[in-house]
């Protein structure tokens, strides 16, 4: 009862002084959204690549030439093949195509089974030359729909008409967003990709625990070969999104570092007013525990409503409105990239921590110096003020 | 009789360990009977705040003795000490000391908020103390709103709401006209009447000598130099 009427008198304090309180809401509240919002979209980020590469084949070959991606032919399938351990090599056809339309890149894939793992919003997967299925961010960015026609440039500079058969979901958006499927053949012939080679080789092992030392094997088999194993892959993400979301934090660190300034800037001394208050309550029976109560009481309020507003705007922005501004710094493709909705994900043990990093230290600013002026006799507090 | 408060060779020093070390209460010895009314006289610096402040449970004493319903409270604990001057103190003080930014009713609620009340219970105190200074129509009004003579009776309705035993009040006509000091000291002889102790400490010949004082300490320089009936 006794702290329920203190956290009442604490509520009604904060609300005579809207000035002040709104102006730490906001400034406490910007920076929750900028801290979450970043911590929220690594982790998407992170989530999704995981989603990503778990759909995808436990080793991939690529043909290397002076350090650069080169096409891979199709014949070095039966030299991999042949390495103990090796269960199906199966040659892929894919590549990036810009769409100066949109301003957007896409990724053309030729259809194999891998597509087929994919769930379908609505449709089905092309089966026949000029049909392809497309991810819900070529739709939205083409504002096109099932049995419409999506009409791209080819190597030569002539525009091919697909009608899209399908439009893909699927729980990683990151991997169908820019996503164009089309059978293997009509693909060659849009990239002018000869038959005889791939874009990369997709390599199945029997044993999982065996992909590095097959890894090994490869290359020592093909001395020109990049083999990438899905482990390393997802290592390479989480670091790149873990790297860019430091980045990030540190940027925005000169935004927590001018809110401990302001905490402390708080801390380090009361007004007249709230000083001459705590001495009336004092000095009309309120012993130092309820002052600090009180206190304890407006911190929390003040700091919870604005992380939890912080936490839910930041939410909104990265989930809802496909995180402007961060989504492109995070990722790393600008413009180009089609616009993101990253599957909502949230860390709690990262959002305790940063509730933790911001509520304590303006909980304590609001209590420590509350509690330097209750432990003194209300006598003095009051000829002070 | 039992004196109902009673201070020994109390001593009070403001910032005793530095430089500006002032000594305002200097080994005062008295005493003050249940229903009493007793005035502290002097002039301005003589010690009479600090030895309310004293008496009050408000400040600790530097060296002395200060005893409350015959206990020693000079040595309590923050939190005993608090609670008695919760359960036995009102004060009214010279300058009021109110939130501006609170309404009438909530500056008369806050000594109740550390109490085990509900809070139907608190507001029948808060009515029954605003009724006893004549002010139950203004209870929603700021205090800010007020003039300084319902200022003064919001205070002390402030003071009575936890139905204390003192009534410790600190220069009450200083800023009041002849009228209002007239009946200010009309309510306290009817919270005398009612059986409170009052405590006042004032330099206005129109308190200490109004019939209801039955005592007068006069200080100088922190130092009781007269103590007699009125």
């Amino acid at each position: 009862m006794r702290y329920l009427k203190i956290l009442e008198y604490a509520l009604a304090s904060l609300l005579r002084r809207p000035g002040k309180t709104c102006a730490i809401l906001v400034v406490y509240t910007l920076m929750i959204v900028v801290l979450a919002s970043v911590l929220f979209l690594t982790q998407a980020l992170k989530t999704e690549a995981t989603a990503m590469l778990a759909g995808g084949p436990q080793l991939v070959v690529q043909k290397t030439m002076a350090g650069r991606h080169e096409l891979i032919p199709v014949a070095e399938v039966e030299r991999l093949v042949d390495i103990p351990g090796v269960k199906e090599v199966k040659p892929r056809v894919w590549g990036y195509y810009y769409d100066a339309l949109t301003g957007t890149n896409y990724t053309l894939q030729g259809f194999d089974t891998s597509a087929s793992e994919l769930s379908l919003l609505d449709g089905r997967l092309p089966r026949e030359e000029g049909e392809c299925a497309i991810g819900a961010g070529v739709a939205g960015s083409r504002l096109i729909h099932l049995q419409d026609d999506l009409i791209l440039i080819d190597y030569d500079n002539i525009g091919r008409i697909f009608t899209v058969t399908g439009v893909f979901v699927s729980k990683a958006d990151v991997l169908t967003q820019d996503l164009v499927v089309m059978p293997e053949g009509p693909l060659r012939q849009f990239f002018g990709m000869p038959e005889s080679l791939a874009t990369d080789l997709a390599v199945e092992v029997y044993n999982p625990n065996e992909v590095d030392t097959i890894a090994n094997k490869i290359k020592r088999a093909l001395p020109d070969s990049r083999p990438i194993t899905q482990s390393e892959l997802l290592r390479t993400y989480h670091a790149v999104f873990d790297w860019r979301g430091g980045m990030m934090l540190a940027l925005f660190s000169s935004a927590l570092m001018a809110f401990c300034i302001l905490a402390w800037d708080k801390a380090t001394g009361l007004s007249a007013g709230e000083r001459r208050e705590i001495g009336i309550l004092k000095a009309v029976g309120w012993d130092t525990g309820d002052v600090l109560l009180l206190k304890l009481w407006e911190g929390l309020a003040l700091s919870l409503l604005a992380f939890l507003s912080g936490c839910l705007i930041a939410f909104l922005l990265v989930f809802w409105w496909g995180a402007p501004l961060l989504g492109g710094i995070l990722r790393g493709w600008s413009v180009l990239f089609p616009a993101l909705r990253p599957t909502p994900f949230i860390d709690f043990y990262q959002l305790g921590t940063l509730a933790f990093l911001t509520i304590v230290p303006y909980v304590a600013s609001t209590v420590i110096p509350a509690w330097r002026a209750a432990v003194t006799d209300p006598d003095e507090v009051m000829r002070a003020s | 009789m039992n004196p109902l408060i009673c201070t020994e060779e109390v001593c009070k020093t403001y910032h005793p360990r530095k430089a500006d070390a002032t000594q305002a209460v200097a080994g005062i010895t008295m005493q003050v009977a249940c229903g009493e009314a007793v005035v502290l006289k002097g002039p301005s610096g003589s010690g009479k705040t600090s030895l309310l402040s004293l008496v009050g449970c408000m400040t600790r004493p530097t060296s002395g003795r200060v005893i409350v319903a015959g206990e020693e409270v000079s040595r309590l604990p923050e939190r005993f000490l608090t609670l008695v001057r919760r359960r036995t103190f009102g004060f009214v003080f010279q300058q009021y000391h109110l939130i501006p930014e609170l309404s009438v009713r909530d500056n008369v609620m806050l000594p109740l908020y550390p109490e085990r009340l509900s809070a139907n219970e608190m507001g029948q105190r808060v009515a029954a103390a605003l009724a006893e200074v004549e002010l139950a129509g203004l209870a929603r009004r700021r205090v800010t709103e007020l003039s300084g003579g319902e200022q003064q009776r919001v205070a002390i309705a402030r003071a009575l709401v936890n139905e204390p035993r003192v009534l410790i009040a600190d220069e009450p006509t200083a800023h009041l006209d002849s009228r209002l000091s007239t009946a200010l000291l009309e309510r306290f002889a009817a919270l005398k009447q009612a059986g409170l102790t009052l405590v006042i400490a004032t330099h206005d010949p129109q308190v200490y000598t109004h019939p209801l004082v039955d005592r007068i300490i006069e200080l100088h320089d922190g130092r009781l130099c007269k103590e007699g009936g009125a």
